[in-house]
């Protein structure tokens, strides 16, 4: 489904912010990105959703590469960044037909899933108030709704959990389980690291842009948690 | 130390994009400031020239002679000062433009900021951070001020036999005392539009609606200031008298212009007492305010409006894209009063020139006979005159920047630049054209121009709706500016509208004035007709450059 391939990016600060990176991420996968503050996370799930151009690599989306057709890539993929600055000027349901409608989606199928999405995160009630009234927690809420209500084959979100109540945040652990067995993917960056051992099939871990380990749940972190695993290896970098 | 460091980030907001490139965050060169610096000053000098000439008519009641011929006719008293009246009424004019200059600012700048949640956050009492806030809405009082109120204190020196060394340092004190006034004004009006705003559904449209009504009685008292001065010079007396009934602290004002410090202190003091009260006042209800002026309401009615659009029909892309626009520029009264204005303006002073055809055209047809180069001049002057109200019109210009950072938002989703900007100069034609082909016809029929004369005028209208809205389209996309903390930056302070308002005028100049200079050797039907092609030219090469190169960067930005 997504095909990261040797992605280099370095700022006007000539910093690499991500380094030879190269990530596949299979359909019904959920995929965790981890790593520290500044690692690059953002910056390469920018790139994947073409938000963000890079120097070097190969971004491809089911087979389309996001440089040659980023149009193509953007109609099967949803994002949702960690601070989701949604149009304070529009109510949350004008923000959700302006989705659709730029996606296409008919309007049997987009009412059927507002309904069933804004039920789901109690969010049905605030739809008619403007954005600008909305909790962050609502408008990330919002945002999640945004990015399935046309019904991507991936789902790529910068720390989805922040803001999120708990019941907000199990809702969309479980909707991304649901999503995962319909064939849709995840590729999502956390730094709750509980979240992502229980969560996630494969994770990565970044650091300094430079990709560390990577691979299934098992394979990275072996008997230990993730958590280890991850200050076990924050360190050696130090060291190094 | 907490008070300074509150009016040095105030300060640096206002005067940020002076000395620093927005868009790459890297200090100015000084050439470039000061360039700035000079630009503004140019456009202060302008405005202050203007408002010398209503300085001028007032000031022919400071005429001895007119005194004299008042006094002697028995219509003025002994003690008829009218020093006192000039003061006084370019005072009220002064006050009326402060006022209404900078009102919206105050509302927006002190209850709309987008860093009041983080400030009130920290460990600064609201009063604090309302004074800082309050310093920036004086200098926006005195700047406005300033312009009526300076001219009319060197027409008075020049006219006025009776000018003191004490007169000219009570109006110097005025000059910085009057804006205390001002804001006291705007600090009411900015705070109960706030109150008003919580609490009003359609709060963008009543904004919008109460300001045209203002701008309307201001732009009323404008226009009729001829007729005015004329029953001023005949009636001054009587003029004075009822302002000494009816707003004698206005005319302490005006006396103490002229020299009477009693009267001075009188007016300061009384200014100064509304000051501490208007500011008491208002630290008791910032805190509620300034995180209250959000919508909410989560009412029976929104909730079954929502349910009610979950069912509405889909839209095209395109529709999608215009209708977003569409929402942010009637959300904003902001963004409508600013880059709008032209919209109702131009049919009202059509309305207005075509019921008055009668009484200006026969003097108009006359001076055209008095020169051949005037003959044909009637066409040019029409488009002129149209044009100049819709370059006004820059609705495109800001939208660019008024993404902000919700900016991710269409950079993620499936559409291109160019289908984005052709929305936002879809807007922009779609409200500017209609006013001003309505308004051009309306003119042309009032000249007494022939239909076809008629017919191209109106496509000259158009394009050049089309041209206003592609050329600060391409401006707002060759210097965009996401960083703003209120929206009131990229719609009245960027220099990207002041760009595109002087590119509107310059090109406002030149068509017509090709169209009248090839109307001498030609047909002038003929020579608009050229015009108008020509104008099509150039719409067509900007559509082309927004479509590839703006496209492009707005793709990347």
């Amino acid at each position: 489904m997504l095909k990261i391939e040797h992605l280099t990016k370095t700022y006007d600060n000539q910093k690499k912010a991500v380094d030879d990176l190269s990530l596949h991420i299979l359909p019904g996968e959920i995929y965790g990105f981890i790593g520290h503050n500044g690692a690059g996370k953002t910056t390469t799930i920018r790139s994947v959703t073409g938000l963000l151009p890079f120097d070097a690599g190969e971004i491809t989306i089911d087979g389309i590469n996001i440089k040659e057709d980023p149009i193509a890539c953007k109609k099967i993929i949803a994002y949702i960044p960690d601070n989701p600055d949604l149009y304070a000027f529009m109510t949350g349901v004008k923000y959700l037909n302006f989705v659709a409608d730029i996606y296409g989606v008919d309007a049997g199928t987009r009412q059927q899933r507002i309904r069933e999405y804004a039920d789901l995160f109690e969010l049905t009630d605030a739809l008619g108030q403007t954005i600008s009234a909305y909790s962050h927690g609502m408008k990330q809420k919002l945002a999640v709704i945004g990015a399935l209500i046309h019904d991507p084959k991936l789902i790529i979100m910068d720390e989805p959990f922040v803001g999120l109540d708990p019941k907000a945040t199990h809702l969309l652990k479980e909707l991304m389980h649901k999503k995962c067995a319909e064939g849709c993917s995840f590729f999502f960056s956390t730094h709750v690291l509980e979240v992502a051992e229980k969560l996630c099939d494969k994770v990565a871990i970044i650091k300094q842009g430079r990709l560390i380990r990577s691979g299934t749940m098992e394979e990275v972190k072996g008997d230990e948690s993730l958590e280890d695993v991850f200050l076990e290896l924050s360190e050696e970098g130090a060291a190094q | 130390m907490m008070m300074k460091a509150l009016i040095r980030k105030q300060f640096g907001e206002y005067f940020s994009s002076y000395y620093v490139d927005r868009k790459t965050g890297k200090p100015c060169s000084k050439g470039r400031v000061t360039a700035k610096f000079i630009g503004f000053a140019v456009l202060c000098l302008f405005l202050c020239a203007m408002f010398s000439l209503q300085a001028l008519g007032l000031g022919q009641i400071l005429d001895p002679e007119t005194t004299e011929a008042l006094q002697a006719a028995g219509m003025a008293a002994a003690d008829f000062d009218p020093g006192r009246l000039y003061f006084t009424l370019m005072g009220i004019l002064s006050i009326l433009m402060g006022t209404f200059g900078s009102v919206f600012n105050t509302y927006a700048g002190m209850y709309l900021a987008k860093d009041n949640d983080i400030l009130l956050s920290m460990p600064i009492p609201p009063r604090r951070i309302l004074a800082s806030r309050l310093i920036g809405v004086y200098g926006l009082a005195l700047l406005y001020s300033a312009m009526i109120w300076l001219p009319s204190c060197v027409v008075y020196c020049i006219l006025s036999p009776a000018v003191t060394p004490a007169a000219v340092i009570l109006q110097a004190l005025l000059l910085f005392i009057i804006p205390f006034f001002v804001s006291v004004l705007t600090c009411v009006m900015g705070w109960i539009v706030a109150l008003v705003s919580g609490k009003l559904k359609n709060k963008s449209f009543i904004t919008v609606l109460i300001s045209l009504v203002c701008f309307g009685l201001y732009y009323f008292i404008c226009f009729k200031f001829g007729d005015f001065m004329q029953t001023l010079i005949s009636n001054g007396a009587a003029v004075d008298a009822g302002l000494n009934r009816w707003v004698r602290f206005l005319c302490w004002m005006g006396e103490g212009a002229t020299g009477s410090f009693l009267s001075f202190l009188i007016f300061t003091g009384i200014t100064a007492v509304l000051c501490i009260i208007t500011f008491l006042v208002l630290s008791r209800s910032f805190f509620h305010i300034a995180l209250h002026t959000a919508p909410a309401g989560n009412s029976g009615k929104a909730v079954k409006k929502a349910s009610a659009q979950i069912s509405a029909g889909a839209k095209s892309p395109r529709k999608a894209l215009y209708m977003r626009e569409l929402q942010r520029f009637t959300s904003s009264p902001t963004y409508m009063l600013n880059c709008g204005l032209g919209l109702v303006m131009l049919p009202v002073i059509s309305v207005v020139l075509l019921i008055n055809a009668n009484s200006f055209m026969p003097a108009i047809t006359m001076l055209a006979q008095t020169s051949p180069l005037l003959e044909n001049a009637l066409v040019p002057a029409v488009l002129l005159l149209v044009g100049f109200m819709a370059a006004i019109n820059c609705i495109s210009t800001p939208s660019v920047s008024l993404e902000g950072k919700s900016l991710w938002i269409l950079r993620s989703l499936p559409v291109t630049g160019k289908q984005v900007l052709q929305a936002k100069l879809m807007l922009h034609v779609s409200l500017g054209a209609l006013p001003v082909c309505v308004s051009v016809l309306l003119v042309g029929i009032a000249a007494g121009c022939t239909p076809l004369q008629c017919v191209l005028m109106v496509i000259f209208g158009f394009l050049f709706t089309v041209y206003t809205g592609l050329f600060g389209l391409i401006l707002g996309v060759q210097r965009p500016d996401f960083n703003w903390t209120n929206e009131t930056y990229p719609i009245k302070q960027s220099s990207n509208v002041l760009l595109a308002l002087l590119a509107g005028w310059g090109a406002n100049l030149l068509l017509p004035g090709l169209c009248w200079a090839a109307g001498l050797i030609m047909d002038p039907t003929l020579s608009l007709g050229l015009t108008t092609a020509l104008e099509a030219l150039v719409c067509f090469l900007l559509l082309r450059i927004m479509n590839t190169k703006s496209a492009a960067r707005f793709d990347r930005l």
